[in-house]
């Protein structure tokens, strides 16, 4: 009878502890990565210290401000340092850039948490959503700027970011909206009514075409992944989402025969060693490179990741195997799962359709990214330019990472707590 | 739509998506443990170069201590030397950035960059030590100075010689030629002549090349003989015999009067082998080429070439043929050489090997070879009925050139027809096998003269005579 | 040097990535088990849990959630009460928590057999903080803000 309560109280209770393996985490990595300098690189230690600082700061923020689901950020916490390491390792000048896209993406999770929060009931309009991915779209194509081939990029002052990272987050609202308003997309043609979901087909085609007409096949992937998963959940009809399935299956095929460019893709997946040194060096590389680290890794700063091309970007993943392990790979992976694990919980927990579908909307869009890009890099599936969440290096997508979380983080604190007190007034009464 | 519809399908989203990143887990974790090794050697995996770089290759020496491969600072890298130039490119091969490695070079790169299953302790100790990684240096079995000698003997005919201690399988020389030279200069400078040649220089003929071994395989025809009851065979010799239509006549088409299998044996009568071949039968014959290793593979340090016959369904013609060393039999002169070991060995043939040790310095010994068992070829009683033949064919016979003085020699001379050989000229190949000193052998040898034309009693027995009487003077004085 | 500790850094960053997996893993397990069958919502409001007694495990499970929204609660074993709890050792009204705010405060109600506040006797009002385990009789309350 004496014993200090253990069993879990509240949400918050074991918060810290998990925290604290992440600050560990920290100091082990970039105490490494100071020791490797002649005689001490100050800079990791600086580094280290201040995400150290910003892991527990964020905590206690949203701790004492119970700002919904802890474990989102303490997930996210161990992903970035996991990676924040490894970019810093790979190029500290780069690494210190990427330090700042993380202090950037933090505030933006904090501002998008407040916005979201106040701002949720507003804009739920098909087409509004849709207009703004069209008019992104205008603007990349007349203004973009063309690099590694695709001509997705737009340049800001001195800054460059993808608009379908932004994109792919408008996406969802979109799609959001179809599926919980679809009155708002009747058609009359000729007299007879076209049913709302081959309106929204459409639309979602005319926008996949589009990006693959940007050559961004990554992400249309990613955008079809979405909407299937989509029209699965939110249409009574099943065989909608199987004729889907096959119309996409046909038009991959079509496209496979007729767009080299795919045709080489899906080529170099299948032997990627007939072409070693040109069309296949990117992921041979990647395989070397996993396959030297054994089950533990080479060890951080003791492998050599800079023989994989584009590594800081799509293929961080190939370098955290070769320097952290093929253990340290499966926990990345262990760990973003965790995170859709809690995006799934909460989608089912929210009872407002459109909420909930947005929350849907964005696990699924994390899980099939980060499933689309590692399995290109494992070559398990074709490889794609889209990049891993949290990991990757680039403004953009870091960005993008921390506005998901935000929203996400944002209808797990504020929206349950708004029911709750509409549930408590009913107490009261 | 009904909510618990709604529910339970998210539901399902989240089991697909485990389904996926189970996938991608289960992908890794089966390259890890099994797709990756085949891929990891492939030239274009730039990380061996780079760990290379970072140690001082080991060093390749003979069983005494002679440098045959070594690792030299030259500007601001390294470059692998071999001081011996042409004469080990066919065992040591070469270790180059831009042909890759090959050879011993190749098997045992892990050991000569200092990579191995090393205890815990010692690789905490490497890691303490401040200096320059060195890898570990690989001993072989081979003889240097027995080497220059049948280098020698071959001079600038092509062929091989291979030279073994029967009792224990080392390998005491090899040579292969034509041969090249494998330092990098050299070979950048003589790459597409080398490829190109029709000579192939590059091949290692000791272990790569198949020949018919002619008269030689007669030891193994008479060995099937006496093990299958059929060794007191007597016929009358009068030149040439004809069996089934075909005619198989002695060299000069001798006739040798009335002989059993030990004259034949004495005097190479085809006509007593064609004969006896068709009372041991394909498969009895066949059975026995196989105890000596014809068709057999076994793990050797060297990539080989598995010798060849041809199989129990053929007709009287081929087995006759077969009996005297020609038909579809192809043999490599390792093979040949193993042979005449394990007739020196009591009918058995030891494993043959060329890295006696894997050394850390000089003494400092991290593995050690040990003499194994290959082959059981053929009993004790058989192996001395063909040594006591083989005493005559070296003593009376074709073999005389292969007499040592003051040494008894054992052996057998071939001469094998092959595709090039023509009625008016003949490129027949010179073959010799054989060891001494007969009674104690010491060194079993098998020389091959490619396309000579010359007899091998003529050309390769007094090879043969040099290289193992040059050995018994050098173990003497050891 | 370096390469010592860098072979024996990875051995232990992989050791704590691993544990941190498991603690998340068995946070959100234990979440689970303590929401199963439960009104998902009442957790969100302030509350007392009413946990099980030590089972063999040595871990206690709940058994009962009680939101507290009015000003003033009682506990006891009389009906009166908000929380009922029929213990032979609970008196008729024990002890009384107070909402002034966002603030919650417990108070001993002179029982017969006491109440201990983490382990320690109850003898004044005290705030409650979250996770703290009020223990009456053979029962153990332990309080959360709730918040999920």
């Amino acid at each position: 009878m004496g014993m200090k309560a253990k069993s879990g109280t509240s949400l918050y209770t074991h918060f810290w502890g998990p925290l604290h393996l992440v600050a560990l985490i920290i100091m082990v990595l970039f105490g490494q990565l100071a020791l490797m300098g002649n005689p001490i690189d100050f800079i990791p230690l600086i580094m280290g210290g201040a995400l150290l600082l910003l892991i527990y700061f964020v905590g206690w923020v949203i701790r004492f401000n119970r700002l919904g689901d802890p474990y989102l950020w303490t997930i996210v916490a161990m992903l970035i340092s996991l990676g924040q390491a490894m970019q810093y390792r790979l190029s500290p000048v780069n690494g210190v850039k990427q330090f700042n896209w993380i202090l950037i993406g933090v505030l933006i999770y904090l501002v998008v948490y407040v916005l979201y929060a106040s701002l949720h009931g507003r804009f739920r309009s098909v087409f509004f959503h849709y207009g703004l991915l069209i008019a992104l779209f205008a603007v990349t194509l007349i203004f973009g700027t063309e690099i590694n081939g695709a001509r997705n990029w737009l340049k800001l002052g001195g800054y460059t970011f993808q608009p379908s990272e932004l994109g792919k987050i408008v996406f969802v609202f979109f799609m959001a909206a179809c599926v919980t308003t679809p009155e708002r997309l009747r058609v009359k043609w000729s007299g007879r009514e076209i049913d709302p979901k081959f309106i929204m087909m459409g639309l979602v085609y005319v926008l996949m075409g589009f990006f693959a007409i940007q050559r961004e096949f990554g992400t249309a992937m990613l955008i079809f992944g979405v909407y299937l998963t989509f029209i699965y959940v939110f249409e009574r009809d099943i065989l909608f989402t199987v004729y889907n399935l096959g119309i996409v299956t046909l038009l991959g095929f079509v496209a496979f025969k007729t767009v080299s460019h795919i045709e080489v893709r899906v080529d170099t997946w299948l032997n990627p060693w007939i072409d070693t040194g040109g069309t296949g060096y990117q992921i041979t590389q990647s395989l070397f490179a996993i396959g030297s680290g054994g089950f533990f890794g080479s060890g951080l700063g003791m492998g050599y990741p800079k023989f994989i091309p584009a590594v800081r970007t799509d293929f961080i993943f190939a370098a955290i195997c070769e320097e952290l392990g093929i253990l340290g790979g499966i926990a990345v992976i262990m760990l973003f799962f965790i995170l859709l694990y809690r995006g799934m919980k909460l989608a089912l927990r929210i009872e407002d359709r459109y909420m909930k579908a947005v929350a849907f909307g964005l696990t699924m869009t994390i899980a099939y990214q980060t499933f689309i890009i590692i399995g290109g890099v494992i070559k398990l599936i074709p490889l794609t330019g889209i990049t891993l969440p949290f990991l990757s290096y680039g403004g953009s997508s870091m960005v993008s990472s921390f506005a998901t979380l935000g929203l996400l983080q944002a209808l797990s604190g504020q929206i349950l707590r708004k029911e709750a007190a509409q549930i408590e007034t009913g107490y009261n009464q | 739509m009904k909510l618990d519809t709604i529910n339970s399908r998210i539901l399902h989203s989240l089991v697909f998506a485990g389904v996926l990143f189970g996938l991608l887990i289960t992908s890794l974790t089966w390259f890890e443990l099994r797709g990756k090794n085949d891929i990891m050697g492939n030239a274009f995996n730039k990380r061996l170069i780079a760990e290379e770089e970072e140690v001082l290759r080991g060093r390749i020496i003979d069983r005494n201590g002679e440098v045959l491969a070594e690792t030299l600072p030259s500007e601001n890298s390294k470059i692998r030397n071999y001081p011996e130039k042409r004469l080990y490119a066919h065992i040591i091969g070469y270790n180059s950035a831009v042909y890759g490695k090959t050879l011993l070079e190749a098997k045992y790169n892990s050991e000569l960059i200092g990579k191995s299953n090393l205890e815990f302790f010692q690789q905490i100790q490497k890691m303490l030590s401040e200096e320059t990684p060195k890898g570990y240096d690989l001993r072989l079995t081979i003889s240097h100075a027995l080497q220059v000698v049948a280098r020698e003997q071959l001079g600038d005919r092509n062929g091989a010689v291979v030279a073994l201690d029967p009792k224990t399988g080392e390998i005491l020389a090899m040579v292969s030629t034509p041969d090249y030279n494998p330092n990098a200069s050299k070979l950048e400078e003589n790459w597409k002549t080398l490829i190109e040649s029709e000579n192939s220089p590059l091949l290692p003929r000791a272990t790569m090349g198949l020949y018919p071994p002619g008269s030689i395989f007669k030891v193994i025809t008479a060995a099937a003989a006496i093990e299958a009851g059929k060794a007191d065979y007597t016929t009358v010799d009068q030149g040439a015999t004809v069996i089934d239509g075909m005619t198989f006549s002695n060299a000069g088409e001798k006739a040798h009067g009335d002989i059993d299998l030990h004259k034949a044996m004495t005097v190479s009568s085809n006509v007593y082998f064609a004969e006896l071949s068709q009372k041991i039968g394909a498969s009895d014959l066949i059975a026995k080429a196989k105890d000596a290793g014809i068709t057999k593979s076994f793990d050797f340090d060297l990539p080989r070439s598995d010798s060849r016959i041809g199989d129990n369904g053929m007709g009287k013609t081929e087995l006759a043929a077969t009996g005297i060393g020609q038909g579809k039999l192809m043999v490599s002169p390792l093979q040949m050489a193993m042979v005449a070991a394990g007739i020196a060995n009591n009918g058995t043939i030891m494993q043959p090997y060329l890295v006696k040790t894997v050394e850390k310095e000089e003494g400092n010994i991290l593995r050690e070879s040990e003499a194994e068992t290959l082959y059981d070829m053929v009993s004790p009683s058989t192996a001395a009925q063909l040594k006591s033949m083989m005493i005559s064919v070296v003593e009376e016979g074709t073999g005389t050139r292969a007499q040592i003085s003051g040494v008894q020699v054992a052996g057998k001379t071939g001469t094998a027809q092959n595709e090039k050989s023509t009625e008016s000229d003949s490129k027949d190949h010179a073959w010799f096998i054989g060891f001494a000193p007969a009674e104690d052998p010491k060194i079993a040898v098998a020389v091959l003269l490619e396309y000579r034309g010359e007899g091998g009693g003529r050309a390769a027995a007094p090879v043969a005579a040099k290289v193992m009487s040059a050995w018994l003077k050098l173990s003497e004085s050891q | 040097m370096v390469e010592l500790i860098s072979m024996a850094a990875k051995y232990i960053l992989v050791v704590i990535i691993y544990v941190f997996i498991y603690k998340i893993v068995q946070l959100i397990y234990t979440d689970i088990r303590m929401l199963m069958g439960r009104d998902s919502v009442a957790a969100l409001l302030p509350h007392l849990k009413l946990m099980t007694p030590m089972g063999t495990k040595g871990a206690q499970s709940i058994a009962e959630i009680y939101p507290i929204l009015r000003p003033e609660s009682l506990i006891g074993r009389s009906k009166k009460c908000l929380i009922v709890l029929p213990d032979p050792y609970v008196s008729s009204e024990h002890v009384r928590i107070d909402k002034v705010g966002d603030k919650f405060f417990v108070e001993d109600l002179e029982s017969a057999n006491g109440t201990l506040l983490n382990g320690k006797k109850l003898d004044r009002r005290v705030e409650l903080k979250d996770g703290d385990k009020v223990s009456l009789g053979r029962i153990d309350l332990v309080f959360s803000e709730g918040g999920r």
